[in-house]
This record gives C-alpha cells, structure tokens and sequence, in this order.
C-alpha cells in the first residue's frame, strides 16, 4: 500500500517547520554578465572569512555586517593580506536583520569575492550576492560556485560545458576577463545528445 | 484497497444471484403466479477508446508578455479495457432506468518536446483508475423475446473520479455517454427468481470533463462492450 | 490561531532545524518564519517620491501592488496602508517602511526587502523595502519603455514582504553587448527584472500564486489543492540544491520547489488536483546565494524529467517520486 499524505494541523506543521528552514532569498536584480563583473569590480580576492561583526551604523540605525577577509590570493586591486567589506543584515543582541537575497557569511567560509566601493567607504560584494563565489572543498577537491557564465546567447541549465571550476582555473577565468580576452563561445545553441 | 471496493461492487452485484443458489437449496416453494420482471443485473467488459486531450506547453511569459516555451507538450488518454456493471430497473415495456458502475485503468500519456535546456523529447505516463458512476435512460424498440434480438438506445449521466494508486482521489468530473446496441435473450422464463438471461452488446460515446480530462473541454472516447444479464 | 501556529513553527524551526524547503513557499530566516500576523501588517510609504515619480504615484502604485497579491482569491492576505512618513526603510524603528532610497553602492539592485526579527522568538519586528532610485522609474498606468515600472518591481518585494522567497522558473541571456536579461519567467518573483518598459510583473502567476495561498490558505485552499513530493539522486547520492519544477499538462501551470532536503527531498504544494510532469534542472546559471544558502549545492548534472507522471491528489500529497539525474 502506498503512502497517502493528507493534510492535517500536524502536517501543516509540517510543512511549517519544513519552512522554517528554507533559504532567505530575493531582490529585484539587473544582472551583469561576468566579464562586466570583473571589469567593474574595484577588489577581487580570494580568502577565507575569519570574522563577522554586526554593527548598527549611521543616522539611519541600519544593521549590518563588516566581513574580514584573510586574502589568499588578489586578482584585482591592491593587495593586502586581509580586506574588510559589509553585507546588510546581522544580528545585534537579540534583534536579527536580514536583507532579503543580500549574501551572509560565516567565519571559515572561502570565497572568491568581488568587491566594488572606494575607501572610505567599506566595499560591497558587486551586485550583492552576484559578486559572491563559493568554495566547496569536498574529498580532496575544491569547486566554485556558481559556475561561470560565459559567451552570449540564451544561457541554458544543465549545459555540459559549464561546470564547478577549481579555485586555480576560476582565478585563470577572472583574469581572462579582466585581459579582455574573449572566453570560449559556450552558447548553448547546440543541445548535445544525451 | 483498490480491490476491495470493486470486490464489494461486485458483490453488490451478485447478491441476488447468490441469494438465487441459495433459495435453490431449500426445499421445492409451491407455484406462483407469473411476474413481471423487475430488474436486470448485467456484468461485461470491453473497449475505451483513446482520447487526445487539449494540453497546454510549458510557457514562459517572455519579457514583451508573450510565451516562451519552456518544453511542449501533448497528452493522450491511451484505450484501457473497463469493467461494468448495470443495474436496469423497467419503466415500462419499452423504457428503462439504468445505473451503471465501471471501472477502467487508462494510461495517461504526456510527450514532451523542445526543451528549452535541450533535453531529449520523451514520454511520461501514469496508469490512473477510472471510476464512474452513472443514470441513464434505455429506450428499446421491440419486445422481449427468447434468442430474438432487442435493438436499444440509451444515455447518461453521471460521475467520474479519477483516483490514483491507494485510493487517492486525484479529481472527479462529470461523465456523458450515448449510443445503442441490442439484448439477446437466451432464455426466457415466466416463474421463478430468475426470469431469463442473456447477452448485452452496447457501443457509444463517452463524454467526461473533469477527471482525466482537460480544462477546457472534455475527452471523447468510442466505448463498446459486452455483457452477460440476469434478469429477475 | 495564526499566533499559535507561528509560534509551532518557530518552536519546530528551533527544534529541527532544516528539514527540506521551498524557497518561493516561504522565506526562512535562520531559524524564524516570515509570516505575518494579519494585525501587524501595516506599511507606511516615505513622503517623497523619486525624478518621475511623486510622493502620491508612489503610493498609488504600492496600493496596486498590495491589492495584486490581497485579490489571490485562494489567499487571504490584507495589508492596510498607515500612512506618509519621513522615517526611512531600514531603520530599525519598528515601522514597515517603504520608500526611494540612494544606493550607488548596489547599482544592480533595483530594490530590496528587509526583515528586523527577534531572534529568540522569532517574532517579526518590522519589513522595509526600499526601490533605489539609482534608476530610473515609472509609475504610469502603461509604463515607460525607457524607465523601469514600479509597480512590477513593487509586487515583487511585496511578495518578499510578505515572506515568499525567489522563483527559479526563467530563462535569460547574455546579451551580444554585455549584460544578461530575462527571456521568460513564470513567476513574479523569478530573481530578475524583466528590464525598461516591461509591466508583465504586475501579473501573478501559478507559482507565485501558489506561493502566497500556501503561506496564507483560505478556507477549503489546503482540501482542495494537492502536493508532489520526491527526491532527487545522482550515482545513488542526493543532489542538493536541485531545481524541481512541476507542470500541469492540463493547465500549463508551471510551479517550483527546490531540492533541500538532506536526502536531496523536495515538496512542493498547492497545486491543482491532478497529473504532473516534474522537471530538474541544475542552477548552474544563478546566483545561487539569492535562492538560499546552503553549502555543497550540485549544479554537475543533465536537465531530467521524471518517466512518469506524479500524482497531487486533493488535500494531500502524492508518493514519492524518486527522480535519477546524471553528470554533465
């Protein structure tokens, strides 16, 4: 006998605490490509979070996060060993603020970031979390996330040629970009067989 | 689960028959006055046609308000072999109640083409059982008599759930049908519980919206069958 | 009722953490659900309006943009305007402010929604939004082919606001002269603007639609809709992050859930009784930080239809559709 799932309080329960869980998310967002990424970004780094503070700031009593950076490795802008930049939202004694689809991070995280802003001001990750790559190190081996979109046309899922990148070829892939250098035309136009 | 609603159904339909052996095996009833019949019980099988139905593809709103589809698809009731079974109450010498039961297990078959992503066209299908319920009128055109064709009409009405594996019920509509065919008495009798047998054949349309079928219409599918009927 | 069932919710989010999740079905915020209670939603507008757009444009489009979302007939959502204030979004004061704002630092974000919680109780404090007024806007009851409508954009924040996450459902493309833009979506909420001129955001759809009804049920919503659940493995492991979409052959909606579960599980619901397609597909062309966030996302795998057809009966859900994906 199969299973029959009906809904009950306990369900919506459920599916309540099923929510709970769910990711934060969301802002209307006018997307760059990623050689315009890289050509606008003033910092572009890779590094692993070693701290996260929220503060309360300006006129305004918004809350949000200084990130510090422990630099690996600066593709663009001048380098340093460590770099501070701001994310919205944090926590600030009991209160919590989150902007809805702005990145959060978390001491340990490795990243590749891409940062726009001038001193004095604390840069920001381009785009929110569109300047904002992931690093995923799993048995031995390292991916980026997401993947790279490259070339012009209708960029479709599951494309075979668009994969995680190991941290040393996405480096390669920014400074392609920033060479100006035509990455490969990956359109997807020609659906393989499968 | 499944099963034993259709076993109660067709126990429904055999109570009188059992309740026939039964009185059999008491002793011998004194004769009694001829009766008319008061209803018939029949039990067939047959064929439901396959139906297309009105799909809808997979679209996008593209940026300028149009569709951008996503994959298309068209989908199809494939035919399935119902089971049915009538209960026929006459009216009068020409006219009948009917309230029909059946089951089927049609698949429903879903292709899917021009994926935006370039995924291989496929099909998808699901088995569903297909119950319905109905009343309807049977008109027939001479009167019976033993191994003498009766040619008839009939329609209905009635309803239709579509349930999936479990008893899970999926939808439920409205179920049409119309067309004809004939009864052939084997055999007559004017005493007893049992007053004739015979074989049925019937052959129509079947009309349902809801249920399997689609929202802006509903499916037509040819339907034939034949029965063995009691007649009591 | 709505204060004990949030208060459930919270207690369970407490409890158990992630258990599997629908980013468009309601947007978590660590461990609290953002879920109004019909009371407290109330929003004041900022008294001043942005080059094109007055203070009382501004308003009108908000109204119109609130009463899309109050009209779902399948949810029962209302929101009261309080009134102009000079009090600015994300100022943590405790009002739902919503206004034009300078952000030259986010020159990619047209606008923004932030909730205030308390973190120990989950209660909802306050929810801004902000539009930036960077660009360029438009409130005309047409658009303006030049300027980006605001009450599209605002209909998408409001659907932040009242707690729904991102839509994966959209295609787009990079552009012969740089930038990407959106070639179709089917949900307001899909992450990215339709761009200058376009007004289609106005409209909900399915997905967004069955966002909003799940968060907000009216009465005989949850009897009378149904749900597909399932999981999604690769090579015998589950595949987080997998974007799940489930479509109606008869009726072309088109609703997504995402792979979240430790399993790689997913659910989705409030759909219309009957058979569905169920389609996966990697998001290996997004920001994934603006779905969710969770670490070891697999975007390593091939678009997939499940083979069969998946059943949401009525008022319940469906069995599980095991869903195999291959490598790139």
């Amino acid at each position: 006998m199969p299973n029959i799932h009906y809904r009950s309080p306990l369900f919506l329960v459920f599916v309540a605490c099923a929510l709970v869980g769910a990711p934060v998310a969301a802002t209307t967002l006018v997307p760059a490509e990623f050689g315009q990424m890289a050509r606008e970004s003033e910092l572009i780094v890779h590094g692993t979070v070693v701290g996260v503070q929220a503060q309360v700031v300006g006129p305004r009593r918004t809350i949000e996060s200084v990130v510090t950076l422990q630099v690996a490795d600066t593709l663009k802008g001048t380098p340093a060993a460590q770099t501070v930049f701001r994310v919205p939202g944090g926590r600030i004694g009991r209160l919590r603020s989150v902007m809805v689809g702005a990145p959060q991070f978390a001491a340990g995280d490795e990243v590749f970031l891409f940062l726009k802003g001038r001193a004095p001001a604390i840069a920001m990750p381009y785009g929110l979390s569109q300047g904002v790559f992931r690093v995923a190190r799993s048995g031995g081996k390292a991916a980026v996330t997401p993947a790279v979109v490259t070339g012009t046309g209708p960029v479709t899922r599951g494309d075979r040629s668009r994969r995680p990148l190991d941290p040393a070829a996405f480096a390669s892939r920014v400074r392609q970009a920033l060479d100006g250098a035509a990455p490969p035309d990956r359109r997807r136009a020609i659906p393989r067989p499968r | 689960m499944k099963r034993v609603v259709f076993g109660v159904l067709f126990f429904v339909s055999f109570t009188p028959f059992v309740s026939l052996v039964s009185a059999q095996a008491k002793p011998p009833a004194p004769p009694r006055a001829p009766s008319a019949p008061r209803f018939d019980v029949s039990i067939g099988a047959g064929i439901l046609g396959g139906s297309s139905l009105d799909g809808a593809n997979a679209d996008l709103r593209g940026r300028t308000g149009g569709p951008l589809a996503l994959f298309t698809t068209s989908s199809r009731i494939a035919g399935s072999v119902p089971l049915e079974a009538r209960w026929t109450f006459p009216l009068g010498p020409r006219y009948a109640l009917e309230f029909r039961a059946g089951w089927a297990r049609p698949e429903l078959r879903t292709k899917i083409d021009g994926d935006f992503e370039g995924a291989p066209p496929q099909t998808v299908a699901e088995r569903f059982d297909l119950y319905t319920l109905d009343v309807g009128l049977l008109m027939v055109f001479r009167e019976t008599r033993p191994r003498t064709m009766v040619p008839f009409i009939s329609g209905g009405a009635g309803y239709a759930a579509t349930v999936h594996e479990g008893l899970t019920l999926l939808e439920n509509g409205v179920v049409y049908r119309g067309g004809g065919g004939f009864k052939y008495p084997l055999s007559v009798r004017r005493q007893g519980r049992v007053k004739g047998m015979g074989i049925r054949g019937d052959a129509g349309l079947v009309f349902m919206t809801g249920g399997a079928a689609t929202d802006s219409g509903a499916t037509r599918q040819g339907a034939a069958s034949g029965s063995l009927y009691l007649t009591f | 009722m709505m204060r004990r069932l949030l208060l459930l919710i919270v207690v369970c989010g407490v409890l158990t953490g992630r258990v599997d999740a629908y980013s468009h079905f309601g947007t978590g915020a660590g461990d609290a659900l953002v879920h109004w209670d019909p009371a407290l939603a109330r929003w004041f507008a900022t008294n001043r309006g942005a080059p094109g757009v007055s203070a009382g444009d501004f308003q009108a489009a908000l109204l119109r943009a609130f009463q899309t979302w109050q009209d779902v007939p399948t949810a029962t959502i209302e929101f009261s305007f309080a009134g102009f204030t000079s009090v600015e979004p994300f100022e943590e004061d405790g009002l739902s402010v919503i206004g034009f704002q300078d952000h030259p630092e986010m020159d990619r974000v047209l606008g923004a929604t932030t909730f205030v919680f308390d973190d120990t109780t989950g209660a909802l404090v306050e929810a801004d939004i902000f539009f930036n007024s960077m660009f360029e806007w438009s409130a005309g009851t047409g658009g303006d082919p030049n300027r980006f409508d605001l009450q599209s954009v605002a209909v998408h924040e409001i659907g932040h606001f009242i707690g729904l996450g991102h839509s994966a459902i959209g295609e787009t493309e990079v552009m012969p002269q740089g930038g990407r833009r959106v070639l179709g979506s089917a949900a307001v909420m899909f992450p990215i603007s339709l761009g200058r001129g376009s007004i289609a955001d106005r409209t909900l759809q399915p997905d967004d639609i069955a966002g909003v009804s799940d968060l907000y049920p009216a009465a005989g919503f949850d009897s009378s809709t149904g749900g597909v659940r399932g999981r999604v493995r690769k090579g015998g492991a589950p595949v987080i992050g997998a974007h799940i979409i489930a479509f109606n052959p008869r009726t072309g909606a088109l609703v997504g859930g995402f792979a979240l579960g430790a399993d790689g599980d997913f659910q989705i619901l409030g759909l219309a009784p009957g058979p569905y397609v169920l389609r996966v597909e990697p998001l290996d062309d997004a920001d994934i930080d603006s779905f969710f966030d969770l670490p070891n996302v697999d975007i390593d795998f091939l678009v997939t239809y499940h083979p069969r057809l998946v059943a949401a009966p009525s008022g319940g859900v469906g069995d599980r559709a095991d869903i195999t994906v291959r490598s790139k």
